[in-house]
């Protein structure tokens, strides 16, 4: 469970401070899927950040199960070992396999074992790029390569997954595509956290948030319910 | 395009290096020829070619200039004839001299292989077909035979070039001159103890000393001093080797910072996929491993191009290289080429090492999700 109550601004200069987050009070349970919505320039990756603990906040804290995490290192084995990132741009190996990609962060950690090339295999096929996985990035398409970054946030088996603007400028089917397979991880039994301004997300999640100029409110606590053509909570998200 | 960079840098700093050593080792063998600080002839011969017919008597001259204060080698040499033959498949007429390989110090330096010569055996001038075997001698010059008074001779070595009549001339052992006098095989009549010249190696102080008291005893005796030309030599190759000195600083310090120009590009663009395994929680060590393991692998490929490119070049313009320079240039022994490639390729790595991490060490400095974010909007 991750509890936050926090402040982010950033300095510019002296004289200059912008203020990301200006008050977001929230907490994650333990296998929900949050979706934060909001405008451009609201603060939703900066809250992201904050969250995954990979920017501290300026005024406030994050809480994991009760705990503030100290230090850098200690955060960067919170970020390794419980925490999972998807990100708008996947930022992939430019000279290696697909596989190889999703196999990285493993292999740079540790001898990679003959199961551990299955499930990354497996998660690739999971994705639907079973073709695909001994192709280099430059000859996938985008939205291919986005579900190679998910496939690699999957690999290292994170309990919270967090995904910013996961479909940011894909079309809709490719979109439901990687909610679907966000929603997948939800469904066993581990946490996700999405911040975007795609509407059709927010009918996979459990918990809406909205994102305005910095503040951060709740919207609704609801069913997860992908099929829900007529989401309600759906309308207002951008 | 770090590999053309890297391959460009081994290639001039191992064209430098490959040429720094040749000047360098022709220094040594030059000052090692004429590095005889006296060279005693017959008064009627020419110092740099007594290939006459006056002779010295070897049996009293050598003890006495041995004895002398001040001596440290001396090495006679015996000019037997001048034979028109076929060595080596070249033609000509060939000066044959003999000279003692144990006592010798002017030739030794210009041998390609440094195994002593035997009886039996010679060595030979580029220019009597020593040319043919200059950089393969290793297999090749063994099996070769000439005739010389109607005795085959093994050619063992040849003499790297030197410019002067030496290139001309067929070298064997005094040991086996002597035993063909005995034996009356040669054209001509020549004492058994005659000797030609003898090159000595003295006490820089005493040479003049030494040289008025062996002509005091010797009349018929000329004395040519050799340091001056030694000097001659240096002065004339040491501004080369300076300027190809400064081209390698010159090669290092431009490549240092093409390198570093050159990875802060690779790593920008791979900046936000080196950010991402930050943001995974992944240690800057492993990381850095990934990034620094690549730099090695692309700038050893590179530099190995590089070296091969630049050999290539080299190897088959080496008579070009005689010309251009006019030196006795003598080449680097395989094992050496070997030794300069393998420092060539160390020195472009490390400045390559060097320059990815001084720019690995700016982008660590940012915080992972600034480095992901950076240029995203
Ligand atoms: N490192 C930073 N330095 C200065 N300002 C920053 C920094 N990071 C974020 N900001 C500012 O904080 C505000 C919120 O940015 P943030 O990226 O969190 O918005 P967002 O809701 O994710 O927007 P989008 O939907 O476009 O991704 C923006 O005004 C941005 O300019
Ligand atoms: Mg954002």
């Amino acid at each position: 469970m991750i509890r936050a109550n926090v402040k982010k601004t950033y300095r510019l200069d002296r004289h200059h401070v912008v203020t990301a987050v200006k008050r977001a009070d929230m907490v994650v349970r333990e296998q929900t899927f949050t979706v934060i919505t909001g405008p451009s320039g609201s603060g939703k990756s900066t809250l992201l950040a904050v969250l995954g603990l990979l920017e501290e906040p300026t005024e406030g804290k994050v809480l994991l199960n009760g705990n503030e995490v100290q230090t850098e290192k200690e955060r960067a084995r919170v970020r390794l070992h419980t925490f999972g990132f998807v990100h708008q741009y996947p930022r992939l190996h430019p000279t290696l396999s697909a596989l190889d990609n999703v196999l990285l962060p493993l292999a740079l950690m540790k001898n990679v074992t003959t199961e551990e090339v299955e499930r990354g295999r497996a998660l690739l096929e999971e994705v639907g790029l079973k073709e695909r996985i001994d192709h280099l990035p430059f000859q996938m398409s985008g939205g291919e390569q986005r579900r190679v970054g998910l496939a690699r946030g999957l690999m290292l088996d994170p309990a919270v997954l967090f995904a910013d603007e996961p479909t940011a400028s894909l079309d809709p089917e490719n979109s439901l595509l990687i909610f679907s397979h966000l929603h997948k991880w939800f469904l066993r039994g581990k946490t996700v956290v999405v911040a975007t301004h795609d509407p059709i997300g927010v009918r996979f999640a459990t918990d809406v948030y909205d994102m305005r100029e910095g503040i951060l409110t709740k919207k609704s606590i609801r069913k997860s319910d992908p099929d829900d053509d007529e989401c309600k909570d759906c309308a207002s998200a951008y | 395009m770090l590999m053309a960079g890297t391959a460009l840098t081994a290639f001039i700093l191992f064209s430098s290096v490959y040429f720094l050593n040749s000047i360098e080792k022709s220094v040594q063998t030059t000052e090692g020829r004429v590095g005889a600080d006296l060279i005693v002839t017959h008064s009627k011969e020419d110092v740099n070619e007594p290939y006459g017919r006056h002779v010295l008597p070897g049996d009293e001259l050598l003890p006495f200039v041995e004895g002398l204060e001040g001596v440290e080698v001396v090495a006679p040499e015996l000019y037997l004839s001048t034979v028109s033959t076929i060595c080596c498949g070249t033609e000509g007429d060939f000066p044959i001299v003999a000279f003692d390989p144990s006592r010798d110090f002017t030739l030794s330096s210009f041998m390609v292989k440094s195994d002593p010569l035997e009886d039996g055996e010679v060595v030979i001038g580029t220019k009597a077909g020593g040319d043919r075997f200059l950089f393969h001698v290793e297999d090749e010059v063994i099996q070769e035979k000439v005739k010389l008074f109607y005795k085959l001779f093994a050619v063992k070595n040849v003499l790297f070039p030197t410019g002067t009549k030496v290139d001309e001339t067929i070298y064997m052992t005094l040991g086996s001159a002597h035993e063909m006098i005995k034996n009356k095989v040669l054209d001509v009549h020549i004492q058994e103890d005659a000797i030609s010249a003898i090159f000595v190696k003295a006490e820089a102080d005493r040479v003049t000393e030494i040289g008025r008291a062996i002509t005091r005893r010797f009349p018929e005796t000329n004395v040519h001093y050799g340091s001056g030309v030694k000097k001659e030599v240096a002065s004339y190759v040491r501004p080369l080797r300076n300027v190809v000195y400064a081209l390698i600083g010159l090669v290092v310090v431009t490549n240092m910072l093409q390198s570093i120009t050159l990875y802060s590009a690779m790593l920008t663009e791979r900046k936000k996929e080196i950010g991402m395994y930050r943001v995974m929680g992944i240690p800057t060590g492993k990381s850095v491993q990934l990034i620094l393991y690549e730099v090695i692998v692309v700038t050893g490929a590179g530099s190995v191009i590089g070296i091969c490119a630049s050999l290539g070049l080299l190897y088959d313009h080496q008579t070009l290289l005689y010309a251009w320079s006019e030196l006795p240039l003598v080449l680097p022994k395989k094992t050496d080429l070997f030794f300069q490639g393998g420092i060539t390729m160390a020195v472009t790595m490390l400045i390559s090492l060097f320059g990815s991490g001084l720019c690995l060490r700016s982008l660590y400095k940012q915080k992972p999700y600034r480095m992901v974010r950076e240029g995203e909007s």
